[in-house]
């Protein structure tokens, strides 16, 4: 009797069991974001290249001094035209819109910009009406290709389309299982991020950090791919000519130049590039080290070379700088290292060293001797990306916004102000 | 104001429950199988409460290593019928689930920072309903054994180590309803 009843329980249960198993699934959805690019012309975006009213800085890329004006570029989408007559109260006064900019420089009131593939020459000689003068097209191909979508040779994306997009996932065994390698992942929708153009020495050519990727040296505009320099004659400023490319394959990514050479930052090394001859750069000399980002800066004697690593394209454990001599450019020697947080750009002036260090911001440091690198002061911030000292003021750029310090006292380096970004 | 209103007015029940039967403490502890697609695995849990009646009103927590790690925190009712010998019981719970481990790194190889995400994991809702049989093995002691559909919800942020084109770090929101049988054999006073 028992055994009845309970085996009739049994199948009960059995039988629900049946029932009801096709409530046991598991279901899940994947939420991200579905970017759409918004086409236009080429024809189109250059014919609205002009100075706009200013806008608002919501991220902070290259820089480039000229004259009393800061050029910014914010990423991909143009240059903010900054008015620093008087650097304790800059003012933001235009916005060239440049859809893909990410790099600039200036000689003799040319405004040479990249958009996407191409380099653009802008005439900036009225501050009022600026004019696209002329183009070398896909100087940059590489730049053809961005999240995924291929631009054509007439088209560039000039902005995109941002939507919330929610897929199922269907789960099988093994999978939705969260475990210490990770859970149930598809990629997605990624990009590259590039980082302006530099000159030192002439009033007449803009002043860039050791993060930019060009370099104006007399007539010609070097202009880094992910591979090549490439070399543009700027004798004319408003027809500008590609005439060389050098290549190297060590993943290229800044541009300083000293007087006949080339200093050049990459992944693998720090190399030198002798301009003897401007129209070809010839290979001279490199500093190897492990692979990691690494602006460089150089001076008579010695190259001073910051290496950071971080979770994004400079993978490694590597924070540092390295002084170089380089007194023979063919070899390349280390004097010493010094240990820093995420260094990033840098600048000299005298023997005052300024190094971006990632979130420990600002440091000053006293350079007189390569063995015995000082630090004087250090100003924390949010994550800080590129210096340039000229004439007294440091122009910083960082993750919230564009600071300058007064360091014309040396031993009393001073914030004079900042302009914040705006999200 | 709603939720005070509304824990007054079931305490005010449970005390006068409380008035017209006996109330005693009670206790169970349970481990089991939860079976479901993604995957089949153990669960352990602890419920202490109250018992008055055919009643037994507890709070709960254990390990739930279905989908993640996690710990659940719940309230669980249960009534209890039928003969002595083998008695049945209904039962039904519901409450938060606290997911283990948070902003946990991902990386294929030690070296290959770029692929490393961080992830961020939610507290979520979890839940049961099902079925029992217990058996008194001593005066005070029963031995249970329960079938139930048992849910909990997981849902957690992956981000990037890159950006978008608008220079924003890469985000994925996911959501995993697991949907299991929970199979639970323990001991209950």
């Amino acid at each position: 009797m028992l055994h009845q009843h309970l085996t009739k329980k049994l199948l009960l249960v059995a039988m629900i069991a049946t029932v009801v198993s096709g409530c046991f699934k598991d279901t899940g959805t994947k939420t991200y974001k579905l970017y759409t690019p918004v086409y236009q012309t080429t024809q189109a975006v250059r014919a609205a290249i002009k100075n706009d009213a200013p806008q608002p800085i919501s991220s902070v890329g290259k820089m480039v001094l000229y004259g009393n004006f800061i050029f910014l570029n914010e990423l991909n989408k143009g240059i903010h035209i900054i008015d620093n007559t008087n650097p304790a109260s800059p003012v933001n006064k235009a916005f060239i819109k440049i859809p893909g900019n990410e790099n600039l420089a200036i000689k003799d009131n040319m405004l040479f910009a990249d958009c996407f593939t191409d380099l653009f020459a802008i005439d900036i000689t009225n501050a009022n009406n600026i004019v696209l003068k002329n183009a070398v097209e896909n100087l940059f191909p590489e730049r053809r290709f961005i999240n995924g979508y291929q631009m054509d040779v007439n088209t560039v994306i000039t902005d995109w389309i941002v939507r919330d997009t929610v897929v199922n996932i269907t789960i099988e065994e093994g999978q939705g299982i969260w475990t210490k390698n990770g859970s149930y992942l598809t990629s997605g929708p990624w990009a590259w991020q590039f980082a302006s153009v530099a000159s030192s020495l002439k009033s007449t050519t803009g002043v860039n950090g050791s993060t930019s990727k060009y370099a104006i040296v007399n007539d010609y505009l070097y202009a880094l791919s992910s591979n090549k320099i490439n070399t543009v004659t700027i004798a004319q400023l408003d027809n500008p000519k590609l005439v060389n490319s050098t290549v190297n394959n060590g993943t290229i990514e800044t541009i300083f130049p000293f007087k006949d050479k080339l200093f050049i930052g990459a992944q693998a090394g720090m190399f030198i590039y002798s301009i003897t001859n401007p129209a070809s750069p010839v290979d001279v000399g490199k500093f190897t080290h492990a692979r990691v980002c690494d602006p460089v800066i150089a001076d008579e004697s010695i190259a001073y070379v910051t290496l950071h690593s971080s979770q994004d394209r400079c993978v490694g454990f590597t924070n540092q700088l390295d002084v170089v001599d380089i007194t023979n450019v063919n070899k390349p020697t280390l004097i010493k290292t010094y240990a820093l947080t995420r260094p990033y750009g840098l600048s000299k002036d005298g023997n005052l060293l300024f190094i971006c260090d990632g979130n420990a911001g600002l440091k000053v440091f006293d350079a007189t001797t390569a063995t015995n690198i000082i630090l004087k002061q250090s100003f924390p911030s949010q994550e800080t990306y590129d210096v340039i000292a000229y004439n007294g003021i440091a122009y910083v750029t960082a993750k919230d916004g564009l600071y300058q310090y007064n360091y014309k006292n040396a031993n009393n380096v001073q914030l004079i102000s900042k302009i914040g970004i705006v999200k | 104001m709603k939720t005070l209103l509304l824990i007054l007015f079931c305490s005010s029940c449970v005390k006068s429950i409380a008035q017209k039967n006996k109330v005693y403490f009670s206790s169970s502890a349970n481990i089991g199988l939860l079976v479901g697609e993604a995957q089949k695995t153990a669960s352990f849990q602890i419920i202490n409460g109250i018992k008055i009646d055919k009643w037994r009103l507890g709070i709960g927590t254990g390990l739930d290593n279905y989908g993640t790690k996690s710990i659940p925190a719940f309230i669980d009712v249960r009534y209890t019928y039928g003969a002595k010998k083998w008695q049945h019981f209904v039962y039904a719970n519901g409450g938060i689930d606290f997911p283990l481990y948070n902003n946990f790194f991902r990386g294929s190889t030690p070296n290959n920072n770029f692929f490393k995400s961080t992830y961020k994991l939610y507290n979520s809702l979890c839940g049961e309903a099902g079925v029992g049989l217990s058996k008194p093995i001593t005066k005070k002691l029963s031995l249970n054994l329960t079938a139930a559909f048992s849910y909990k919800h997981l849902q957690y942020l992956e981000t990037k180590n890159y950006n978008d084109v608008l220079g924003n770090k890469v985000t994925n929101m996911y959501n995993f309803y697991y949907r299991r049988l929970a199979l639970r054999v323990g001991l209950q006073f």
